[in-house]
């Protein structure tokens, strides 16, 4: 894996690496279906997708029964007891205990009943909230304040992970590092090198269904999953999964057969592959290796923040429009494919706007008009309103220090100097680290701040919040856009189920911001996946990720290495 | 009786040696407070809001006057509380137990290694001073020193781990 998780506590479950293990060493409610594309909710721990009241407001949801936690010595005798709804009641509930210093509780922050009311109280575990209810050992009751038809999505995150109150109790802070589950693998070894899975022998018997994972035999019979039909997972014994972040080592690290499953680094693309549209393995590798070629879950994008007044919202009306000119005139001189082929290998997928490529709501049709290079326009844009090489602002462009980082605004400096912005006007704004550059940008300090998004679930409204005036920095809304119109089409859209008419509404959403000129935006990135011929799987990096390795297979007593 | 030199010094140096502890504490410090990197914006969450972002300065100790948050420094050192990781929540004694040995075990040989061959190679040298044997190993070991780590390390990485 290209990074290690500090923590494998659900509560500090925000990295694509952390999630990769929670996921595998606790149960969620939900889980996207092994082999769907586009995605698809499945049941986990919970015996069907929830029955929701016809006003939208209370989900009921009931939980598998004999679902049991590992062995633990925080357990009367060292032995581990049934999950109950109440477990997961407190699972949600320490997200909004302040000690838990959890990351997850935006998710449901203002969402559910009495939960908000609770963490003001002082957070009082022994104390009811009306609207997170076990009505029974295996039946659990969510109330909400509105509607929110992602909260099913929500239950599928590491985030909605369930821990028994006892085990957290026992290991204090030290509970990150032990986990204390009801997954299909147990912990066997961690540190920030490797960490080692076990099966876990008290995991539930379910059978594996090609149908109900979403089996599509067009493009997935390649990879041999039908003699699993009918076996329980998890289908490994045993998991070493390797962090190693540095790209180079990696993949020699891949290359000296001590790898089984690798995220290819960009660098190593044309190493790899014989052609890139699509993209192809070269036939050495082919004949070891499947190929799996995914666009990622979000995208990169460069927003402008519309809170300074040099260059975003201006009380002055005629200011505010020639401020939004210059935003627009620098979209247009960002070379999108250039940087596309220098940085992604030309294998990025360049779209207008925010509704990434990846989910059900973007719309194949759309013109690329808004990210297609145009100088002259860019150039008479300027002329237009009157920006002239002595009335054009510094532009500050941040970043946390980094070679490509740098790279990446020498050649955005360059795309900007083409419409003869002086070079001396374009300057970098660099940061020690990333939390360095994330304070500044929270505290609204960086003119340019460039960002990529990971989608938490497959619905855009995790991308249109991004714009939502009160989701301001510090919160998601790292441009500050405020737009009246934006935003009521947002409260509007934000309780409305998946239906045509919201997609309007978001790709409606979307146009203000590709009009506003808010954001350079975006590229999808393509993920590489190589993985040995000797393992039955399909991998994912996607949304949660992780969820595929209970169904991974090898034959028995076979060890898989998970890079 | 006089009082002899070392006698009267002995409290003096126990002075200065505790005034240089606390000066030297006190700065790294303070580096680490004003110049040091700010854990809360790793710490929070996607969409935070203002009200978590002071929870978890709170949680960090980050609120306090710089005099109390130093006096407590230095509680936890003398107490060898070294607290835990604010990422992991595991304890910093636990990380050093499990990671001392590993470094050790690196270091060690590297050093016993390092030493006795470099003795060794001085012995020769000086035996053999003025001789081809002593140029060589001079020219060796000033060209070996000269030449960075970092291209070391990748040509080390090129011959033992490319397959």
């Amino acid at each position: 894996m290209d990074g290690a998780p500090t923590s494998l506590d659900p509560v500090h479950a925000s990295t694509i690496y952390a999630n990769f293990l929670v996921v595998n060493l606790y149960d969620t409610l939900y889980r996207y279906q092994y082999l769907a594309r586009p995605y698809q909710l499945a049941p986990n721990l919970a015996e069907s997708l929830p029955e929701v009241s016809a006003d939208g407001l209370i989900y009921t949801i009931r939980i598998k029964p004999g679902v049991r936690f590992i062995d633990d010595p925080s357990f009367p005798e060292g032995q581990g007891r049934l999950l109950r709804a109440e477990d997961f009641v407190y699972s949600m509930t320490r997200h909004f205990d302040p000690a838990m210093r959890s990351q997850g509780s935006w998710m449901w922050q203002g969402r559910i009943v009495g939960l908000d009311d609770w963490k003001e109280s002082g957070a009082d575990y022994a104390r009811d909230i009306p609207g997170l209810r076990a009505l029974d050992e295996r039946t659990l009751q969510i109330q909400l304040v509105t509607p929110f038809p992602q909260l099913t999505h929500t239950l599928a995150q590491g985030y909605a992970a369930v821990v028994p109150q006892e085990s957290v109790a026992h290991y204090g802070t030290e509970f990150a590092i032990n986990p204390v589950g009801s997954g299909p693998f147990k912990l066997e070894k961690f540190d920030s090198t490797r960490a080692i899975l076990e099966r876990n022998v008290f995991f539930r018997n379910e059978a594996f269904n090609l149908v109900a994972e979403g089996y599509i035999p067009e493009s997935q019979q390649m990879f041999g999953l039908e003699f699993l039909e009918g076996q329980s997972p998890p289908f490994l014994d045993r998991v070493e999964v390797e962090f190693i972040a540095e790209d180079a080592a990696r993949w020699t690290t891949f290359n000296s057969g001590r790898l089984d499953y690798i995220k290819v680094p960009v660098s190593q693309f044309d190493q790899v592959l014989s052609d890139r549209h699509p993209p192809r393995l070269r036939p050495e590798l082919a004949e070891r290796y499947h190929l799996l070629a995914n666009l990622e879950s979000g995208f990169v994008h460069t927003d402008f923040n519309m809170d300074d007044r040099r260059i975003g919202h201006h009380s002055d009306p005629e200011q505010n429009e020639r401020n939004r000119a210059l935003r627009c005139a620098i979209t247009k001189a960002f070379d999108w494919p250039r940087r596309n082929e220098i940085f992604y290998s030309g294998l990025g997928q360049v779209f207008p706007g925010v509704i990434a490529p990846i989910t059900p709501e973007f719309d194949p049709r759309q013109s690329l008009r808004p990210v297609t290079r145009n100088l002259d326009e860019a150039r008479s844009l300027l002329k237009r309103y009157g920006w002239s090489a002595d009335n054009l602002p510094v532009l500050e462009y941040g970043f946390p220090s980094s070679v490509t980082e740098r790279q990446m605004f020498e050649q955005f400096r360059s795309f900007m100097s083409d419409t003869g912005y002086p070079e001396d006007k374009i300057r970098p704004l660099t940061f020690a680290s990333y939390g360095d550059y994330a304070r500044a940008y929270l505290n609204r300090e960086v003119m340019l701040i460039t960002t990529a998004w990971t989608m938490d679930y497959p619905d855009s409204e995790n991308t249109m919040q991004l714009f939502f005036g009160p989701n301001a920095s510090p919160g998601a809304n790292n441009a500050n856009y405020r737009n009246p119109e934006y935003d009521r089409l947002y409260r509007e859209a934000a309780v409305m189920p998946e239906s045509p008419e919201r997609t309007a509404l978001y790709r409606s959403m979307n146009q203000m911001v590709i009009d506003d000129c808010v954001s350079i935006s975006g590229l999808s990135r393509t993920l590489i996946l190589l993985w040995n011929k000797r393992f039955r799987m399909l991998p994912d990096r996607s949304f949660v990720g992780g969820f595929f390795l209970r169904f991974a297979s090898a034959g028995i007593n076979a060890v898989a290495e998970e890079l | 009786m006089p009082v002899t030199a070392s006698k009267r010094s002995l409290p003096r140096s126990l002075l200065h040696a505790l005034l240089l502890i606390i000066g030297v504490t006190l700065i790294t410090f303070m580096l680490l407070v004003y110049f040091g990197p700010d854990q809360t914006y790793v710490l929070i969450g996607k969409n935070a809001t203002a009200q978590q972002i002071a929870e978890v300065r709170q949680e960090l100790g980050y609120d306090q006057p710089f005099l109390q948050r130093y006096a407590d420094y230095l509680k936890h050192l003398l107490t060898l509380d070294l607290g835990v990781s604010h990422s992991s929540g595991e304890q910093v004694r636990s990380i050093l137990t499990r990671s001392l040995p590993v470094s050790l075990a690196l270091v060690i040989p590297g050093f016993i290694l390092g030493n006795v061959l470099g003795i060794l190679l001085g012995l020769i040298a000086a035996a053999q001073q003025g001789q081809w044997l002593d140029r060589l190993i001079t020219t060796l070991s000033v060209s070996s020193m000269s030449v960075s780590f970092l291209i070391i390390v990748i040509a080390l990485q090129v011959l033992l781990c490319t397959p």
